[in-house]
């Protein structure tokens, strides 16, 4: 009852907060939150708070949706069981039916077909928040996909995969193909499949193509189906379609790829051992740096478009921590307050290391964050440090203030309404000014502790008082001392719960399940790690999907 | 992996013999020889196109309008060297007006610029961006974009799409909001897929196919035609229920394939001629410019080569190019990164972008040792709006050599050139963001509805201005967004 009552208490002074924030503008209607119009919160937009010069976010995006026909609203829809208000029970059958990503594509076809595919012929993926996700496009452009399909299936036959024999098409395709089909698949591949699949050969064939030429049809007939496509496979074949399907929807998660031997083996009750296996292998590395990226507005995949940002020091060190929080079972509320950094050699001199004769040869070194260097746990990399470090050192406070809001205690500051924005040559300082101070009055303060992360200015942070939430009511005079009050709060346990299992279930942050936010909260507050939490959620992913039914009847 | 090779087989029919000097065209340019046939073909009506051009945070008015209005004309004698860091103080206010027009000089007959134009009541990216086609003031349900109206209008059963949507980068330089120019009909706003060489290749997939070494065009179908049915059956036999998430994607996604179904019939229906297109897909300069945001120049021919070759074939009676997006400042440890427009000579705050530009900061940025000064900003913003009405007068001339009907295909194409913002002054704290006097232009041939050769003065919401264009390109619609009236003298 006391857990109870003090969650409910907390709800309350969030609310409150919420109630707040909204009107921080004074002078104008509240706009609701920044920047979107369905609800999520404003980082998930990617629009940071601004003071001035229009909106501006510190080098982060996140979209709805991306694609030639595209999609502008955040979240998944889900047909049946429509979210209001983050009041959803949420089931397999609920997760989001989606297309594959790029990622998802690229290593599902290595692992069924060994072909490695260019991505860039495959449509660019799309948000739910500010997670990369394509469960909320309405629409998915099959002529890239089908013009991909049949270049990949050109590569692979003959060089790869035999030709098929019209005449003998189905054992052909028993023989050489039904086996990658499964992993492709994601399933057992019918009889019936098989002779469908066949029967293009023949049509082809028919028609006066080569053996070669039929067989490359049919491959690209594979490729284009929306048992390959879309997860998870909507086909109620096999003895146990939904545990294939939750299968498939925690390994994706997890690697970006198909489930591989064993987990597709594992009975459905082993499925919480196996996504703690999934944690530890070093396929999960980059998806969990990913997913801290993003979740802290950074968007790596964006990133990564750009040459040379794969090999750059500010990934590689992201990747070191991904790995080093997974595998040392580092709790999630040392993000806040972890006393070791993982720093690049490169980056030696953006952390203000002069020495570096005693970190050995290692690319990227694990070393205790100084108390001169002001740096903290995770956001004290300096990828995070970097995309927020805005030209203007007065303005930084604004992005890192927002940042602290938004993703570390989810208690969002809308950006300013643009008529607002437009008399700002009126406003002499911003957390005086009264259209403007009530919001500024509650991000600089916080901001301002980031200071000692530029060593471009001396910025002397002062003391930050936050009078909301309760929890964290209090006076801190530096970043170390607040990152640490909120790595042990609940605000924070509950935030990066919500914001995880939006990651998880590919939905916003506001459709996500209260009570089960609340239940993995606790389990973060308790010092859970990323690979616990890991376990934990996919234990409740089957105890909440015990009334599933299967969407499709077909096999 | 085969590469394939780009021998387009077309879908039209030839259906008569070439005059004489079209004939000799057709023997210096065999790409074009398909389209020549059309001049001979009695029945042909002269279509409609329109070429939406979207640059985004709109433009430097001084520099931009015409001192009055009237007789429009496009002085040529200005310089072109802007590597100087003081041309905007140097060159005499005489000289300004209509400077950044100076490369569309050639086309100032064809051209209607109108001043007063307006988006009331807007004053930030996100709405300014979603009213720029759809007229709306304040983002509203139901309010289709202008090229969605257009398209539909004037797509025949000949085209494939009624809109082809294409542009550069613009993802990766701003979010979400400010990329969604166009709204189709029962949908939300959207964007495009900014993969320019997907696009061209499911372009030149759907005019004519993109033709395999040594498979021939009869297998290509019958291959194509069997994966997309096996599909289509697949869809079926999955048997999904209606309303589950399943079914509502799915249920889209074989409309698609039904459709690709459809083009492959009627590809098979309709003899082929060989031809080479403007554009090559495969080509890896291209796919690597498309990747890197520094590669603008050499991205940029090929954007308008698609969108030429769109229109050429068939494809869409309407293109909408998108070069980019504004709304936000890329930032990476102190610097703003936003390198588009590097490549520009004399470009003097590279990493500052559309966005950066637009808002110098009134010092702070030159006190935190970034320099973007309102007079630097200004010297960048003319030479990267220069440089784009470079590309469309390129576009133009492309146009101008493409033969159609008894003309060319400029004749019969409207260019409508937008951007969200306007302003009386530029990079001005106080301006940044106004959506007043929006820089819209129409340039439009012979075959078309523009009185060219003028500027009118008008004080009128962009959404009339949009209605008057969609009625005139045979839209249904009485009301755009705001715009309730048309403007009479326009077209």
């Amino acid at each position: 009852m006391e857990l109870v009552n003090e969650v409910m208490g907390m709800r309350r002074s969030m609310l409150s907060a919420l109630t707040l924030s909204f009107a921080c503008y004074s002078g104008s209607e509240p706009s609701g939150l920044a920047g979107d119009s369905s609800g999520d919160l404003p980082g998930e937009t990617g629009t940071a708070v601004t003071s001035q010069g229009g909106s501006t976010s510190a080098g982060t995006e996140d979209d709805s949706g991306v694609g030639s026909t595209g999609s502008t609203e955040a979240g998944v829809d889900t047909g049946e069981g429509d979210s209001e208000g983050g009041e959803v029970d949420l089931a397999p059958a609920d997760a989001p039916f989606a297309r594959l990503t790029r990622e998802e594509y690229r290593q599902t076809v290595l692992a069924s077909l060994g072909a490695a595919v260019d991505v860039q012929a495959v449509p660019a993926d799309g948000r739910v928040g500010p997670f990369t996700s394509n469960a909320s496009q309405e629409t998915d452009p099959v002529h890239p996909f089908l013009i991909a399909s049949e270049e990949l299936a050109r590569g692979l036959v003959p060089e790869a995969l035999a030709a098929c024999d019209p005449d003998e098409a189905q054992a052909c395709i028993e023989d050489t193909y039904r086996g990658p089909l499964e992993v492709l698949f994601r399933r057992s591949v019918s009889d019936a499949e098989v002779e469908a699949l066949a029967q293009v050969v023949v049509e082809v064939a028919e028609a006066g193509a080569s053996p070669e030429e039929a067989t490359e049809a049919m491959l690209g007939a594979a490729l284009l189906s929306p048992d390959f496509l879309f997860r998870t496979s909507a086909s109620a074949a096999g003895a146990d379609p939904l545990g294939r399907q939750r299968a498939e929807h925690v390994s994706y998660t997890l690697w970006d790829a198909p489930p591989d031997a064993e987990l597709t083996a594992a009975a459905m009750d082993a499925l919480p051992a196996q996504a703690l296996r999934l944690s530890k292998a070093p396929e999960a590395v980059a998806v969990f740096a990913r997913f801290l990226a993003q979740w802290l507005h950074v968007d790596t995949d964006v990133r990564l478009l750009d040459p040379g940002f794969d090999a750059s020091a500010d990934y590689l060190e992201l990747l070191a921590y991904a790995s080093a929080a997974l595998q040392d079972d580092q709790p999630i509320a040392d993000f806040m307050a972890g006393a070791v950094g993982l720093v690049h050699r490169d980056n030696f001199e953006a952390y203000g290391i002069e020495d570096d004769s005693e970190y050995g040869d290692e690319p990227v070194v694990a070393m205790p964050w100084t108390e001169d260097s002001g740096r903290v746990g995770l956001l004290g990399q300096e990828l995070f440090a970097s995309t927020t470090r805005h030209p203007d050192a007065s303005r930084r406070a604004i992005f890192r203030g927002a940042l602290f809001w938004n993703s570390l205690v989810c208690i969002p500051v809308p950006s300013p309404p643009a008529g607002l924005v437009d008399m700002n040559d009126e406003v002499t300082s911003r957390l005086e000014d009264d259209r403007c101070s009530g919001c500024h009055q509650v991000l600089e303060p916080v901001g301002g502790l980031f200071a000692p992360f530029d060593r471009d200015v001396a910025l002397e942070p002062s003391p930050a008082t936050l009078s909301a939430p309760a929890e964290l009511a209090g006076t801190y005079d530096d970043l170390a001392a607040l990152l640490s009050a909120v790595g042990g709060s609940r605000v924070f346990a509950d935030c990066f719960a919500r914001h995880w299992l939006a990651f998880f279930l590919e939905r916003r942050t506001q459709d996500v399940s209260d009570e089960w936010v609340t239940e993995l909260g606790a389990q973060i507050q308790d010092g859970a790690s990323l690979s616990q939490l890991v376990e934990q959620t996919v234990t409740g992913f089957l105890g909440r999907s015990e009334a599933t039914v299967a969407w499709c009847e077909g096999e | 992996m085969a590469k394939r090779t780009l021998s387009l087989f077309s879908r039209r029919t030839f259906t008569g013999a070439l005059p004489a000097g079209l004939a000799a065209l057709a023997a210096a340019s065999p790409m074009w020889s398909r389209l020549l046939r059309r001049a001979t073909a009695a029945s042909a009506a002269t279509p409609q196109r329109l070429l939406v051009w979207y640059t985004a945070d709109g433009t430097v008015p001084e520099w931009f309008w015409p001192e009055n209005a009237g007789a429009l004309s496009i002085r040529t004698d200005r310089t072109e060297d802007l590597t100087g860091t003081d041309f905007n103080e140097s060159l005499p206010e005489e000289d300004r007006p209509a400077f950044l027009l100076q490369p569309i000089a050639g086309y100032a007959d064809r051209t209607l610029l109108v001043r007063g134009l307006s988006i009331p009541g807007i004053s930030d990216h996100d709405n300014a961006v979603r009213g720029t086609l759809t007229g709306t003031a304040e983002e509203e349900d139901g309010h289709p974009s202008l090229d969605d109206l257009v398209g539909r209008a004037q797509r025949t059963d000949a085209h494939v799409e009624a809109v082809l949507r294409t542009g550069a980068y613009g993802d990766r330089v701003s979010y979400t909001a400010t990329r969604e120019l166009c709204r189709p009909e029962d949908s939300g706003y959207v964007e495009p897929s900014w993969q320019p060489v997907n696009d061209a290749r499911r372009v030149l997939d759907a005019v004519g196919g993109l033709a395999i070494p040594g498979v021939s065009q009869e297998i290509r179908v019958a291959s194509r035609l069997a994966a997309l049915g096996s599909v289509r059956q697949r869809v079926e036999d999955l048997r999904c229920a209606a309303g589950t998430p399943a079914a509502q994607r799915l249920q889209a996604y074989v409309e698609e394939v039904a459709r690709l179904e459809a083009l492959e019939l009627d590809l098979r229906d309709t003899p082929t001629e060989p031809m080479d297109p403007l554009i090559d897909p495969e080509d890896p300069e291209v796919g690597a410019a498309e990747r890197d945001i520094r590669s603008l120049a050499t991205l940029a021919p090929f954007v308008r080569d698609l969108a030429v070759t769109s229109l050429a074939l068939d494809y869409s009676p309407v293109v909408t190019i998108q070069w980019g997006a504004s709304g936000e400042n890329k930032i990476e440890d102190g610097e703003l990164t936003d390198y588009r427009y590097e490549f520009i000579p004399g470009l003097e705050y590279s990493g500052a972008g559309d966005h950066g530009l637009a808002h110098p900061e009134d010092g702070a940025f030159m006190d935190a040792g970034h320099r973007i000064s309102a007079e630097l900003a200004t010297r960048d913003r003319v030479r990267i709006y220069r440089w784009f009405y470079g590309q469309l007068a390129a576009l133009l001339d492309r146009l101008s050599s493409v033969p159609d009907g008894a003309g060319t295909l400029l004749d019969s194409t409207t260019i409508l050139c937008v951007s969200e913002f306007g302003g009386p002054r530029a990079n001005s704290t106080a301006e940044q963001h106004s959506t007043n006097n929006l820089p819209y232009i129409l340039i439009g041939g012979s075959q078309t509805l523009v009185r060219g050769g003028r500027m009118l003065e008008v004080d009128r919401p962009h959404g009339d201005y949009l209605l008057t264009l969609a009625q005139a390109f045979g839209s249904s619609v009485t009301r755009m967004g705001v715009g309730e009236s048309t403007i009479d003298d326009l077209l």
